[in-house]
């Protein structure tokens, strides 16, 4: 465990941008079509629910690192088991979202330069801003978030000044009924981004204050989320759902649309400064949480130490996780959320939480016994 | 001490690396800004592309008269088998790489017009340097490479001509379109709508447009002007549609503000114009007994800008005549476009995508065949609603006090 202390304003920033990563990027929620934006939102409540489990698992539990009460509840050895498989899905998810972005660039902006080169510079602005700690995350956070917000007001002001919203093109709401909605929340919008913040259980204990991750963490999301939302929202209402479900960045695409007499246009490479500002606080946070989970599990003395091994193996799994484009998306989308996200998200922390609830009620029982016998 | 100083050489000297800036830079000179590109087919099914490249030293910029030496812009033309294998083709030819960021225009010959757009669309729909907001086009009249050999007087950029023409109008007279990209994109991918295109033509003589000669002269040996709406299906042109029937197309798409209207008057013919300074259009799709049925409300308000008639025209009670004499000729153009497009079995208002996005479930048994079942045969009801707001700086003609 890093000593450091955060205050609870700078949670709610690093949730928010952690949240905004590479969700605004990708597009969450495609699979409902027009309905992208009601998916966010379905996906927000849930993931409000899921945010109060691992709140409430930590309140049990203030001030130790998720290894020890792991540790505490499941016994030595199976605790041991579970933090590792923890320590794994974090390193590979940050592995994920490195590539997102490398992916991105490629694509959008250096077609000719290998992706090694762009993953490597950005790794290890993030390893170094990681091994700085957490308070200098936190820090650089509340001045990034002020930069990315005003870059979003910007872009909203932008896109609807230049009349380029049709409403017409969310019509008919729930085309189908709300089932696709359902499907959409449940294989994907819960899980990315808001089950993700399961990453925070590392961060948590450094908040100064336990009431304020809650406060803090609920508003995040909902200012994330509903941001998320308006954005599906816009890039639906720009772009139409056919463009909208074949751009692998569908953000990006409707900000290139922008065109305001004939002066203010290709504004893509100004946004695009934005989302990887996102990326680099996404990545980040899920290094940072691998790093306190295997410092934890080896006693390794102190966190730092493992920041490098870590972050270069999370740019080695960056490459090899996928030979493609097209496998690394499809991977994201059938394999990961069903057998990674939700396991790890869904299942696990709610079991951890009945388990606890369970030890509490028997210990409370068992101080009132011999107190009346 | 000494060794945090090596430590911040080192780190500087390493950063210096960074900010040499992308790995595969370009620079000005190195790149050719493509304005617009025109492709063809040729007879055994090659594309033959068309590039019109930038030459910016010599275009005359506002203080200096004369400008430069050589004409604005420069053509250079490759074949390939696909589109793409033309563009690499390119590199064989001119000595820059090709960039395509800047290009405005999309000129697109008949033939490949009529042979199906779809390949195109796709290639440049994919490119990452090609922008969808550029216009696409079709060559009205033959190729698209004669087109873009044209040199235009006044704008010297040709694109910047084609499309200032088309915007203007299409919003001050109608009949006239400027579909970029995504519209196309939008139209093909859209149950219910098919898709729009506008066009350009060279008028006079071919041979004679490319020379620079050709400019000192007033009266132009060739010129581009703007030509009528394209109807495509299923990417194919399948008609050309000019006149009232096109302005009907762009009013119903929502892309006309201003146009001027006449009527005869008093057994005169043509006798008033009215000079239309606001259009407002409202369409809704209504279900009838299981049927859909168009119902289309259009308000224009104008002013009288030409009486060739005595008339008394403070007279309200006969300004609202001719007020409802306006109604019922616009009504009819209407109609008689949607006509037109119903007998070419071609749903390019979109009134299917209305009724989809109004009544998506009865839609679903609707959509099989729409052009033919359904569009066809639709029931349109037109209301028009024409407002004369004043007559401009006179009121009564002096017609009226002949003597």
């Amino acid at each position: 465990m890093e000593k450091a202390k955060i205050s609870s304003y700078q949670l709610f920033v690093l949730i928010c941008m952690f949240e905004l990563g590479s969700a605004l990027l990708l597009g969450i929620g495609k699979g409902a079509k027009q309905d992208a934006w009601l998916a966010v939102l379905s996906g927000l409540s849930v993931g409000f629910f899921l945010f109060y489990v691992y709140y409430k698992i930590f309140s049990f539990y203030p001030g130790i690192s998720p290894v020890e009460w792991l540790r505490a509840i499941y016994g030595k050895v199976i605790g041991w088991f579970f933090g590792f498989a923890m320590g794994i899905y974090f390193l590979y998810l940050s592995a994920r979202v490195l590539r997102d972005f490398g992916e991105m660039l490629i694509i959008s902006a250096y077609p000719e330069t290998p992706r090694f080169i762009i993953t490597v510079i950005m790794a290890f602005c993030v390893m170094y801003a990681v091994k700085k700690g957490m308070e200098v995350m936190a820090r650089t956070g509340e001045i990034f978030f002020i930069f990315v917000y005003f870059l979003m007001i910007m872009s909203f002001v932008l896109i609807t000044s230049s009349g380029l919203i049709n409403l017409n093109y969310l019509k008919p709401v729930l085309e189908n009924g709300p089932m696709p909605i359902m499907k959409t929340m449940a294989t994907e919008t819960i899980y990315i981004p808001f089950g993700e913040t399961i990453a925070f259980l590392s961060i948590f204990p450094l908040v100064d204050k336990i009431k304020g991750v809650k406060v803090a963490g609920l508003s995040a999301m909902w200012l994330s989320g509903t941001n998320l939302a308006i954005s599906m929202l816009i890039n639906t209402c720009v772009l139409g759902v056919d463009v909208m479900m074949r751009s692998p960045f569908p953000l990006l695409t409707t900000i290139q649309e922008i065109q305001i007499a004939h002066f203010l246009e290709r504004l893509d490479v100004f946004f695009m400064v934005a989302l990887i500002v996102g990326g680099f606080f996404k990545v980040g946070i899920f290094l940072y949480a691998a790093c306190i989970t295997f410092t934890e599990l080896f006693h390794v003395s102190s966190y730092r130490k493992t920041v490098y091994p870590l972050g270069v193996i999370m740019l080695g799994a960056s490459s090899m996780i996928a030979s493609s484009y097209a496998e690394h998306i499809d991977e994201g989308i059938k394999v990961v959320p069903v057998f990674f996200h939700l396991p790890a998200q869904v299942v696990f922390p709610v079991i951890t939480l009945l388990l606890i609830l369970w030890k509490e009620r028997r210990k409370k029982k068992n101080r009132q016994k011999p107190a009346s016998a | 001490m000494m060794s945090s100083r090596w430590k911040t050489a080192v780190a500087l000297f390493m950063a210096s690396f960074l900010l040499t800036g992308c790995w595969s830079h370009k620079e000005l000179t190195d790149i050719a800004f493509v304005s617009a590109i025109g492709i063809d087919q040729l007879e055994n099914g090659h594309y033959l592309l068309t590039y019109q490249i930038v030459n910016y030293l010599n275009i005359p910029s506002g203080m200096q008269i004369g400008g430069g030496q050589g004409p604005p812009v420069t053509i250079y033309q490759t074949e390939g088998k696909t589109i793409e294998e033309a563009i690499l083709a390119s590199d064989q030819e001119i000595s820059r790489r090709l960039y395509f960021s800047h290009t405005n225009v999309l000129l697109i010959g008949r033939n490949l017009a009529e042979n199906g757009i779809y390949p195109v669309i796709d290639t440049f729909d994919r490119r990452k340097e090609f922008r969808n907001t550029a216009s696409v086009l079709i060559a009205r009249k033959g190729k698209a490479e004669d087109i873009l050999q044209v040199m235009t007087p006044i704008d010297h950029i040709p694109t910047n001509k084609i499309n200032k023409t088309l915007e203007d109008a299409e919003e001050n007279v109608g009949g006239r379109i400027k579909t970029d990209v995504s519209d196309i994109l939008y139209d093909f991918t859209t149950e219910g709508k098919e898709a729009v295109v506008g066009s350009f033509k060279l008028m006079g003589d071919p041979k004679k447009g490319g020379k620079q000669e050709s400019q000192n002269q007033t009266k132009l040996d060739a010129y581009l002007t703007s030509g009528g709406i394209g109807i495509l299906k299923h990417g194919k042109l399948i008609d050309w549609v000019g006149g009232q029937d096109a302005r009907t197309i762009t009013w119903l798409l929502k892309k006309t503000k201003m146009t001027s209207l006449e009527i005869d008057w008093a057994h005169h013919p043509r006798a008033l114009g009215l000079q239309v300074r606001k259009t407002i259009i409202g369409m809704k799709p209504v279900m009838k007994n299981g049927k859909p049925e168009m119902h289309i409300h259009i308000r224009l308000a104008g002013q009288l800008q030409e009486v060739d008639v005595p008339l008394d025209v403070m007279d309200s009670k006969e300004m609202v005549r001719i007020e409802k004499a306006y109604e019922k000729n616009v009504e009819q153009q209407i109609n008689k476009g949607i006509r037109h497009m119903q007998r070419e079995q071609c749903d390019v208002f979109g009134f299917g995508e209305m009724i989809y996005r109004q009544y998506p479930k009865e839609w679903h048994s609707l959509k099989h065949h729409w052009n033919e079942n359904g569009f066809a045969h639709l029931k349109v009801k037109v209301h028009a609603d024409v407002v004369i707001a004043n007559s401009e700086l006179r009121t009564n003609p002096f017609l009226s006090n002949l003597k």
